[in-house]
């Protein structure tokens, strides 16, 4: 009892002051008596006559004032928020208390838990009433010389958010002895996880700090500490990213998203770690979409750490486009740029360079690739820089043509002959050549060859040892089509023919745009970033919050000259995110290595230990509450009654009623009409089999089916019976629906000739075998079937033949589907029997046998939607079932009718004559 | 007062229909011929009057004035023509209008104040079907024949006075006086009021007109009763368990008025509100035209 009044503390201990207030109330309680009911009443003069006139208190008797007090006095401890915590060995000595806490990317992942651990901490603070300090250690926040009360610190707390920086916990013990904080008693560290290289030397720094302090260092599960992406590496059409995780982690696999700037997925990719600490996720996307893509992410690992941007060195290319021959305006068909232009537009950003100066600005800020079509000589500075560009990782893409065949240089992959090669004209032998297929070297490999391409003419490469490996595409007569050369980090490009339709039909080809992309999307990680050149800064346009998410950069991002952008690291001051420079992005990652990862150790000299896991506390305010509303209620019934409600008989009489209610559920509306309202209209009837999911499938069919037949067609049905065959009479139904069950019964023989004489006197039967494809020949068929069958006199069946009235009594039908596209279904056969009378029934059968679940097809709920799926499943199919259903009914409610229609033309012809 | 103007009207309507199944009230005559205001129905006997009642012979005594000379010239004798005796009664009413009549408990349909002004006018409508002279007792105006007093007489009835008992001040004797009330006043009161409506002379027929909560107190639990006229309440805690004493007073004072009644040679009628007027109407025609005396009653107008 004790140790529970120990650990009884209150959330907001000034409301027991309310607690004065109880003699008031009790003093007011005691002067109001419940108010009687008010009556004008004439006889009154004999009521005043009456000899024992009772006296009424005018005092509220002393118990009911003791519940109103209690009542009161409940409501006032609730709203105190009493809890239940017990002291134990938690307790932090009273004075400045410091809490620091880490809120770089490798906390963001629990960061709610971890800020409502803080918050919680605080709240413990501000019942100890003890000053706080907080510290974080990520960002480059000043701390406060003086401790703020713990309340003011939770609204801190509570705006406290992680960023995507790493934690400089080193950086904060400066911070931390610059604010000279004095006299701190407790230090806690809210830690999240990782060892940083420094979270040894900072518990021993802390513990320096202040010498007396209780250092408690939480640490959390090593088993949530996060996962985290390394650096993006773009090798060809592959997008590599290394996942990496603690030693401690154990997670096995986790998956890396492409997503692009509206959120959407492009591509998941699942990583297995198997016993590695890192496993690389290899992305590939079509070029087209790799240009959408702004982010690599793991999924469901919340924070910056896995998190990284994608950009314009990546993304976009761009292609300087060049041509030999300037007028070309008039015939944009025949200009040597048009279908260049179009090729690449979609992927690759086009600048047509028209001065020199121009175009050297372009390959210092980054140009991808440099097209030149028929350009013959190159003077000396062109060549140069070039060359330069060339060596430098750019792309050099050549057409032929004319002027190349008239005067070849060196910015060629092969060396090529003097003039040109012409195929299939008046003057050749040749006809014109298809291209080959593309060797396994090429980076055309695999793309499909379009034989309508034909080439006429193409500049020749002198042959030497090398030109098969510089081949990518070559004519079905072995000639280069297609060579390049690697050149420095670069590479040369040259298309043996030109970059319009003069020379050859490639360029209207689908082929040539894939092979522009295919070219384009090469070795993209080699382009010249390292270009200084160029002026303007680095301007912040979007951040990383901690969580992962990119915002607008708000005004404490500053922008970085290019020449610290090569080398930057996030900060607080250049944050995470992308910045833009001369209209292309360029994103500043978080650098994670398998080393920030490290976990830190388990404990610490000198320092406690603790799990992030909040004290054991139990709230009583609910419960007082709970207590509160009893009491009301129940003082709200005790006025009640000594108001005159008479509470007895009306409650009494209702709770009796749902307690009876409860114990015997009111009969389920099955009752059987056996009365002779079932002769006055027509109806549907099925069998009840006994089994209830049956039996409800079977009603529910029927009227559907009765609800469809009333729309559709003048047959106007009343509700369909459920029938017994033992007991009910079968006179009254046209038709009889009689699902098989699983398992069945043979039947008795009274049954036998009941039903004998109903087919024999005009009744239908229709058995619906329910398994979706019955087989009547086969002697392993369905034993219920047999089962019930056994013993009745049944005629020759057979499957429904194609001229039969049922496939024509109201639609005309060709099959019979019901919940399964089964068999059709068996009847009476009339083979052999000419006139078709085998039983007195004009040739109408007696039984129709089917097996496609047709009651389950057909039944809808209230609502009229479909209760259950047909398979294969449309709504045709449904359809088809209800009109199967029609003409069943139809054909038992007019028998052979329609059949007369076969007659109809020879009527019609004899009429006519 | 036009509020009241049509009140009256209204009633007298009410009055006509339920007294319309009735014939016309005649009221009962003393066999005395105290009776000096000629009326118009017969007494079936020779009397002044306006109509032809019999021929007799001249007698000693006769003035001469009165022989009809057109019968005696056609005869040998003389004759002298006789006119039916006719004399009018006249019937007073009067209805408790108090505030505390103003009640309907949820057992009845209307109130005890509208089921007395009812009763009260449609005997006076048979009255002046009857060619009686109606008056309101209580209102300052003489009794008078016909609907014009009839009309005064709803007016009187309809206007809402807090008397509880009526006070007759010169009274023509052996004339009947309809008294309708609930009658739930001091026994004293009552005593002395319905002892002056004697004395005056006339013939009293007290209808009492009960709500049937009333009779019976169909009430539970705590509840204060307020009296209409009386400002005391009266507390129960449980009235449910009242209830047996009360109807046991209630009988006892309704006891004491048919008493009262009774020795004052008065009849005596109990009217519930959730019963049909038509049926007081018939006994209190029945009693007014002195067909149906109870022993007593005879006993007492004998």
């Amino acid at each position: 009892m004790n140790a529970i009044l120990q650990s009884l503390q209150f959330g907001t201990p000034l409301a027991l002051l309310g607690l004065i207030a109880l003699p008031v109330i009790w003093w007011l309680l005691r002067f109001t008596p419940p108010r009687p009911r008010q009556l004008q009443f004439p006889a009154i003069r004999i009521l005043l006559g009456l000899p024992n006139q009772q006296e009424t208190p005018d005092k509220t008797p002393w118990w009911l004032l003791l519940l109103r007090l209690l009542l009161a006095a409940l409501f006032i401890f609730a709203v105190a928020q009493p809890f239940l915590q017990p002291k134990g060995t938690n307790v932090l000595p009273a004075g400045h208390r410091l809490i620091i806490v880490d809120n770089g990317w490798a906390a963001a992942k629990d960061w709610t838990a971890r800020r409502n651990f803080l918050i919680d901490a605080l709240e413990q603070a501000r019942i100890d009433g003890t000053p706080v300090t907080i510290a974080t250690t990520a960002g480059n926040v000043p701390i406060n010389a003086t401790a703020i009360a713990a309340s003011q610190a939770l609204d801190q707390a509570r705006l406290l958010k992680p960023l995507a920086l790493p934690t400089d916990r080193m950086a904060l013990l400066p911070r931390l002895e610059n604010a000279k904080l004095n006299g701190v008693a407790s230090v806690l560290w809210l830690a999240d996880g990782l060892d940083a290289a420094s979270s040894a030397p900072f518990t021993d720094a802390l513990q320096k700090l202040s010498p007396t302090a209780v250092v408690r260092v939480f640490a959390p599960d090593a088993n949530t500490s996060p996962l985290a992406l390394g650096a993006i590496d773009v090798k060809g059409a592959e997008i590599k990213v290394p996942v990496m995780r603690a030693a401690d982690n154990t997670a096995i696999s986790a998956t890396v998203e492409a997503r692009a700037a509206n959120g959407r997925v492009l591509q998941e990719v699942p990583v297995e770690f198997g016993d590695t600490l890192a496993a690389n996720a290899i992305i590939t996307l079509p070029l087209a979409l790799r240009n959408e893509v702004l982010s690599l992410s793991i999924k469901d690992q919340n924070h910056a750490g896995a998190k990284q941007l994608f950009d314009d060195r990546w993304r976009r290319r761009s292609v300087a486009l060049e041509a030999g021959v300037a007028s070309e305006q008039s015939q944009a068909l025949l200009a040597p740029l048009h279908y260049l232009r179009r090729g690449l537009e979609p992927f690759a950003e086009l600048y047509e360079p028209t001065s020199e100066a121009e175009l050297q600005g372009l390959m210092d800020s980054g140009l991808t690739m440099m097209a030149l079509a028929d350009i013959g000589s190159l003077d000396e500075a062109r060549t140069k820089s070039l060359t330069d560009f060339v060596e430098r990782g750019g792309i050099l893409l050549r057409f032929a043509g004319p002027r190349l065949a008239a005067g070849p240089d060196t910015l060629l992959p092969v060396r090529l002959r003097e003039g040109d090669r012409t195929l299939g004209s008046a003057l050749s032998w040749e006809t014109p050549q298809g291209l080959a297929e593309f060797p396994e070297q090429s980076p055309f490999a695999g793309l499909a060859i379009d034989p309508d391409i034909k080439v006429q003419r193409q500049v020749l490469a002198e042959p030497d040892a090398e030109i098969a490996d510089r081949t990518w595409a070559s004519l079905t007569d072995g000639t280069p089509l297609v060579t390049a050369e690697k050149r420095g980090k670069g590479l040369i490009v040259l298309f043996h023919v030109t970059s319009n339709a003069g020379w050859s039909n490639l360029p209207l080809s689908g082929l040539f745009l894939n092979m522009l992309q295919r070219i384009a999307g090469l070795d993209a990680a080699s382009t010249n970033t390292s270009s200084t050149s160029g002026d303007g800064q680095y301007v912040p346009r979007q951040m990383l919050t901690g969580v992962g998410d990119l915002v607008s950069a708000d005004g404490s991002a500053r922008p970085l000259s290019p020449a610290d952008f090569a080398k930057a690291n996030p900060t607080s001051q250049t944050p995470a995110g992308l910045y833009v420079r001369q209209g292309r992005e360029h994103a500043l990652n978080l650098v994670i290595t398998a080393e920030d990862l490290k976990p830190m150790p388990a404990t610490f000299s000198g320092a406690e230990m603790a799990a992030y896991e909040a004290l054991p506390r139990t709230n009583l305010a609910p419960l007082l509450f709970a207590f509160a509303a009893a009491f009301f209620l129940l003082d709200t019934l005790i006025t009640l009654i000594m108001g005159g409600f008479n509470i007895r008989k009306p409650v009494a009489a209702s709770l009796t009623a749902v307690a009876l209610l409860m114990i015997f559920p009111p009969p389920h509306g099955n009752a059987q009409e056996v009365s002779g309202a079932a002769a006055l209209q027509s109806r549907l009837a099925y069998v009840e089999t006994g089994d209830d999911e049956i039996d409800r499938t079977s009603k529910q069919g029927l009227q559907s089916l009765t609800y469809f037949m009333t729309e559709r067609t003048s047959a106007e049905l009343a509700e369909p019976d459920g029938i017994n065959l033992e007991s009910d009479e079968l006179a009254f139904y046209p038709l009889i629906y009689w699902p098989v069950p699983e398992t069945t019964e043979a039947l008795s023989a009274n049954v036998r000739t009941k039903l004998a004489a109903y087919m024999k006197n005009g009744g239908m039967v229709f058995l619906d075998t329910r398994d979706g494809g019955v087989d009547l020949d086969n002697a392993s068929g369905n034993q219920a079937l047999q089962t019930l069958l056994a013993g009745l006199d049944l005629p020759l069946l057979e499957p429904v033949p194609d001229q039969h009235v049922l496939t024509r009594s109201f639609y005309l039908l060709d099959r019979f589907p019901g919940r399964f596209e089964g068999p059709r279904p068996w009847v009476e056969s009339r083979v052999g029997d000419a006139e078709g009378d085998p039983n007195g029934n004009d040739g109408v059968t007696g039984i129709i046998i089917g097996s496609n679940d047709y009651a389950a097809a057909w039944a809808t709920d209230d609502n009229g939607q479909p209760l259950n799926a047909v398979v294969p499943g449309s709504d045709r199919q449904r359809e088809f079932a209800f009109r199967t259903g029609v003409n069943i009914v139809m054909y038992a409610l007019t028998g052979n009718y329609k059949a007369d229609q076969v007659h109809v033309p020879a009527f019609l012809e004899r009429l006519g004559q | 007062m036009p509020a009241t103007e049509a009140q009256a009207i209204r009633l007298t309507q009410q009055g006509d229909i339920l007294s319309s199944a009735l014939p016309p009230l005649l009221v009962q005559a003393e066999k005395v011929a105290a009776s000096v205001i000629l009326g118009i129905h017969g007494r079936k006997a020779a009397g002044p009057g306006e109509s032809f009642w019999q021929y007799r012979p001249y007698a000693f005594g006769d003035s001469t004035q009165r022989i009809d000379w057109h019968r005696s010239s056609r005869a040998d004798g003389v004759f002298i023509r006789e006119n039916e005796w006719e004399s009018a009664n006249t019937l007073w009413v009067w209805a408790n209008t108090s505030a505390r009549m103003d009640y309907k408990s949820h057992l009845a349909n209307v109130t005890k104040r509208d089921r007395a002004q009812l009763i009260a006018a449609a005997m006076a409508c048979l009255a002046v079907r009857g060619h009686e002279r109606v008056g309101a007792l209580g209102s300052l105006r003489n009794a008078a024949h016909g609907r014009v007093a009839l009309s005064r007489v709803t007016q009187h009835l309809s206007t809402i006075s807090e008397d509880a008992m009526p006070r007759p001040k010169g009274m023509q004797r052996r004339a009947a006086a309809v008294i309708v009330s609930d009658f739930l006043d001091d026994a004293r009161e009552l005593k002395s009021a319905l002892t002056s409506v004697a004395s005056s002379g006339l013939r009293g027929h007290v209808v009492q007109i009960a709500d049937p909560a009333e009779e019976s107190l169909p009430f539970d639990g705590r509840i204060e009763f307020k009296g209409f006229d009386l400002p005391s309440t009266y507390l129960a805690r449980k009235t449910e368990d009242l209830r047996a004493d009360y109807v046991k007073a209630y009988a006892a004072h309704r006891n004491m008025l048919r008493d009262l009644s009774r020795s004052l040679g008065f009849s005596f009628t109990v009217h519930r509100t959730d019963q049909s007027a038509a049926q007081v109407l018939l006994s209190l025609h029945l009693q007014v035209s002195g067909r149906a005396m109870s022993p007593q009653a005879s006993g007492a107008a004998r």
